[in-house]
């Protein structure tokens, strides 16, 4: 699998992630930096939206690219993409900072309002990432944005925000099946939408 | 739980939403129903997607730096080495005349995994014109050969590789290429290695290019050389150097002078350690 190149990715721009990751198993530094290069914007975006913290947000990111260093083999293709597997390693990682600390902070931190308010317009394409990364994040955004409010909210809450069903529907002042069911109909929609970018990630 | 149970709560633990009960009874479920756990699976894939749908962020400028320290400090573990000997060997070699040197000795070429192919290409290229010019070689030629191949395929390699980026505030890169690198590869059974770089920008007028090696604090400079094109292709015999290399060091001298200490090498690492 050839990845699309960024222009600043240099001498190894044009390797694809498996060949990257090879390169980290014999300490190529070179390939780390291509790899980071390629990255870093997604894994970092991924967890400030969780963290909503620049410094946390970086040290996380620190965190994920240094085990990706130390430990290339954590990361396997049968775990699907190495952008799904980064970004969502880092969202869990952000997640589990995030329920370690206290309530208060994740309320301020994640409001349901912030959360409504931060789904980009999916035709937004960010220069940074490569042609691959954005059709995938175009296909997640559209799909997305297809959902009612009230699903998407939900399960941003739930995703970004790290909450548990019942936080979620003692936030939104809603029983709690009526968040089960809005989780569950919304990744429902989002999965037959999904289905042909399901089946790359799987292969 | 009965499938249809674990299909409806099977989202909210893919999220990560769902309570420690429910987690506790899909895990259980889908340990021995396949149906239910391929399920679980696309639920997973769907929420990982998921990640990718934040709202874009320009990473704050120094992380990188931060993190390439950080790599680059593990790949040299300890202080920087220090030079003892001013001047021990310094060869300057072209590919011709080393192969020609070398003959049919156990040459330990290591050819880097993505560049192996190009390697033992141009290896075959260089051993045709050789072979064009000296003649009557062919064993010798097809030794060498088979000796650079089982090196290159050999699992024992070991690589050090250096990123020149910069020397004194002058950027040392090609035009429309981000970065130098310089390697050494050497087969950890031998004492025979390469030196191998791609995009190194020229030296400056009146100047090569030094690699060194150091043995803990001990660095010895070892071959000199001008890349060609940016490439450069060095076979360095270690036995001539009477050390065990740890690390490798890059600087840029006159020729004949060694004036210059670590501090001013361009880059340096250490090799890894065997396991």
């Amino acid at each position: 699998m050839i990845n699309d190149v960024s222009p600043d990715e240099g001498l190894y721009g044009d390797l694809s992630d498996e060949e990257l990751m090879q390169r980290l198993t014999v300490r190529d530094l070179a390939a780390f930096r291509t790899l980071y290069t390629r990255y870093s914007k997604l894994v970092y975006s991924a967890t400030y939206r969780v963290l909503r913290d620049t410094h946390l947000a970086e040290d996380m990111v620190q965190e994920v690219f240094l085990r990706l260093w130390r430990k290339p083999d954590s990361y396997s293709s049968t775990r699907g993409r190495l952008t799904t597997w980064l970004t969502s390693v880092s969202r869990n990682r952000a997640v589990d900072e995030v329920r370690s600390r206290n309530r208060r902070y994740r309320h301020e931190t994640a409001s349901p309002e912030e959360a409504e308010r931060e789904l980009p317009a999916p035709e937004t394409d960010d220069p940074a990432l490569t042609a691959e990364q954005s059709d995938q994040r175009r296909l997640i955004l559209v799909a997305l944005s297809k959902l009612p409010d009230e699903q998407r909210k939900t399960i941003a809450l739930a995703y970004f925000g790290g909450y548990t069903q019942q936080e979620i529907a003692e936030m939104l002042e809603q029983p709690l099946g009526t968040v089960k069911t809005r989780i569950r109909l919304g990744m429902q929609k989002l999965r037959v939408t999904l289905t042909p970018e399901l089946r790359l990630e799987k292969s | 739980m009965d499938c249809s149970k674990v299909r409806d709560i099977i989202d909210a633990y893919a999220l990560g939403a769902g309570s420690q009960e429910e987690a506790a009874q899909i895990e259980s479920h889908v340990a021995e129903c396949v149906r239910c756990w391929d399920e679980l699976g696309k639920a997973q894939r769907t929420a990982a997607l998921l990640a990718l749908s934040a709202p874009m962020k320009d990473v704050p400028e120094g992380l990188e730096d931060r993190i390439m320290a950080i790599a680059r400090q593990e790949l040299v573990p300890g202080e920087r080495p220090e030079r003892r000997k001013p001047f021990l060997q310094r060869v300057g070699l072209s590919w011709a005349s080393a192969a020609a040197g070398l003959g049919v000795s156990s040459v330990a070429a290591l050819a880097f995994a993505g560049v192996l192919q190009a390697q033992v290409n141009d290896l075959k290229t260089e051993n045709d014109r050789m072979e064009s010019q000296i003649g009557g070689t062919n064993q010798v030629l097809e030794e060498q050969i088979r000796d650079v191949t089982d090196v290159v395929e050999s699992q024992d390699a070991l690589l050090a590789s250096l990123i020149i980026d910069t020397h004194d505030g002058v950027e040392m890169k090609p035009a429309g290429q981000a970065q130098a690198s310089v390697w050494y590869r050497w087969h950890s059974s031998g004492r025979d290695g390469w030196v191998m770089c791609e995009h190194l920008a020229d030296a400056p007028d009146g100047m090569v290019y030094q690699v060194w090696f150091n043995e803990g604090a001990v660095s010895t400079p070892a071959v000199a050389f001008t890349p060609e094109d940016g490439d450069c292709r060095l076979p360095v015999d270690l036995t001539a150097l009477a050390m065990t290399p740890t690390g490798i060091g890059l600087s840029l001298e006159e020729p004949g002078v060694t004036s210059e200490g670590p501090d001013h090498w361009l880059d340096y690492a250490n090799f890894p350690i065997e396991n």
